[in-house]
C-alpha cells in the first residue's frame, strides 16, 4: 500500500483527513499527519516531518499531501521527500486530492496514483453554476 | 449478477457513493430510482455530473424501474441501484423485483426520524415498518454508511 504523509498550516489537514475518512471510510494504517503550528521552530518542524517519513517508508512508495507550494510544509519536506525514492510531494491539497488518495492507495501503482491524485485535484477546482446552469 | 448492490441513500449520487461504492463494486452504472429526481431537472444535471467519467447514469421512474432492472441482472455492466427510501425497496418488491441484499446508507434526519441507528440512519415508525416488510421479503439488511466500516444489524436494532 502508498502510505500518505499530509503537511498542513495549522490543522487545516487534520480535518481535511476527518472529512475525507467520513467519505471513504477510515483509514486504519499508512497514514500520518503533520500540523504545522507557528508555535514551533524549524528544527521541531523538520524532526516532526523526518519522523514522519521514517514511520511511512514504504515499498509501494509515499505521497506527501501539502498545501501551498513555498510554504513551510513544502519547504522543509522536499529535502526529506529527495532521498526517498519512491516518493512525490504534491501541493495544493484539496478533499478530491484525499478522498483519492485514500480511495485508490491499495489498487493503482504509485505513477498512477500521482496521476490520479492530480487530476482529481484539478477537476475540483470549477465554477459550477455557469457549468451546468448557464449563465 | 450485474447489479452488485441495492442502497438506500438519501443524497443519492454524492462523495460516498461516487469515491468509496463504485472504486468497492467495480461498477460501471449508477441507477437511480426516484420519481421526484426523474421531474427534477436542474437536480438531474447535478446527479450527472456528480457520477465520475466513465460511470453511467440511469434516471428512473418507478414505473420504468422493474423491466429495466430485469434487464439489468442479465448484461453488463456492474450496476449500483440507488434508492432515496425504504418505500422506493418496498415498491420494487411489490413490483416484482427480486433484492437479495439491501444496503442502507443514508437516511438523514427529519423531524419525526427519534430512531437513529449509526451516524447516518435515522428512522420513524414508517421506516421500521418497512425494514421489517423487506426482511419478511426475504431481503438481507445492512446498515453502511461506506465498504470498510462495519455492516450494522438493522433489524436487530429496531426489534432490541
Amino acid at each position: 500500500m502508498i502510505n500518505i504523509i499530509v503537511i498542513t498550516h495549522g490543522e487545516f489537514g487534520a480535518y481535511l483527513i476527518e472529512a475525507s475518512e467520513n467519505i471513504v471510510g477510515a483509514q486504519n494504517s499508512g497514514l500520518k499527519n503533520v500540523s504545522i503550528s507557528p508555535r514551533l521552530s524549524l528544527e521541531k518542524i523538520n524532526s516532526l516531518i523526518a519522523a514522519a517519513a521514517a514511520e511511512m517508508a514504504s515499498e509501494d512508495g509515499v505521497i506527501f499531501l501539502i498545501d501551498m507550494p513555498g510554504g513551510t510544509p513544502m519547504n522543509v519536506a522536499l529535502p526529506i521527500a529527495r532521498d526517498i525514492p519512491k516518493s512525490a510531494v504534491i501541493c495544493g491539497i484539496n478533499i478530491n486530492m484525499v478522498t483519492s488518495a485514500f480511495a485508490y492507495r491499495k489498487t493503482l501503482d504509485f505513477d498512477a496514483l500521482v496521476g490520479k491524485i492530480m487530476a482529481d485535484g484539478k477537476k475540483a477546482i470549477c465554477e459550477v453554476k455557469s457549468l451546468l446552469i448557464g449563465s | 449478477m450485474p447489479i452488485t448492490l441495492y442502497r438506500i441513500d438519501d443524497r443519492l449520487v454524492h462523495g460516498q457513493v461516487v469515491e468509496a461504492w463504485l472504486p468497492h463494486l467495480k461498477a460501471g452504472e449508477i441507477a437511480v430510482v426516484s420519481d421526484d429526481l426523474s421531474r427534477d431537472s436542474v437536480r438531474q444535471v447535478i446527479m450527472r455530473f456528480a457520477a465520475p467519467e466513465g460511470v453511467s447514469l440511469k434516471i428512473l421512474t418507478m414505473a420504468e424501474a422493474p423491466g429495466y432492472l430485469s434487464e439489468a441482472e442479465v448484461r453488463g455492466p456492474n450496476v449500483l441501484v440507488l434508492l432515496p427510501g425504504l418505500s422506493e425497496a418496498v415498491e420494487l418488491i411489490k413490483g416484482g423485483v427480486k433484492i437479495s441484499k439491501l444496503n442502507v446508507g443514508g437516511m438523514h434526519y427529519s423531524a419525526g426520524k427519534n430512531l437513529s441507528i449509526g451516524r447516518a440512519i435515522f428512522l420513524n415508525d414508517a421506516d421500521c415498518d418497512a425494514l421489517r416488510f423487506l426482511s419478511d421479503s426475504g431481503v438481507l439488511i445492512e446498515g453502511r454508511g461506506v465498504p470498510s466500516d462495519s455492516p450494522l444489524d438493522l433489524i436487530e436494532a429496531i426489534t432490541g
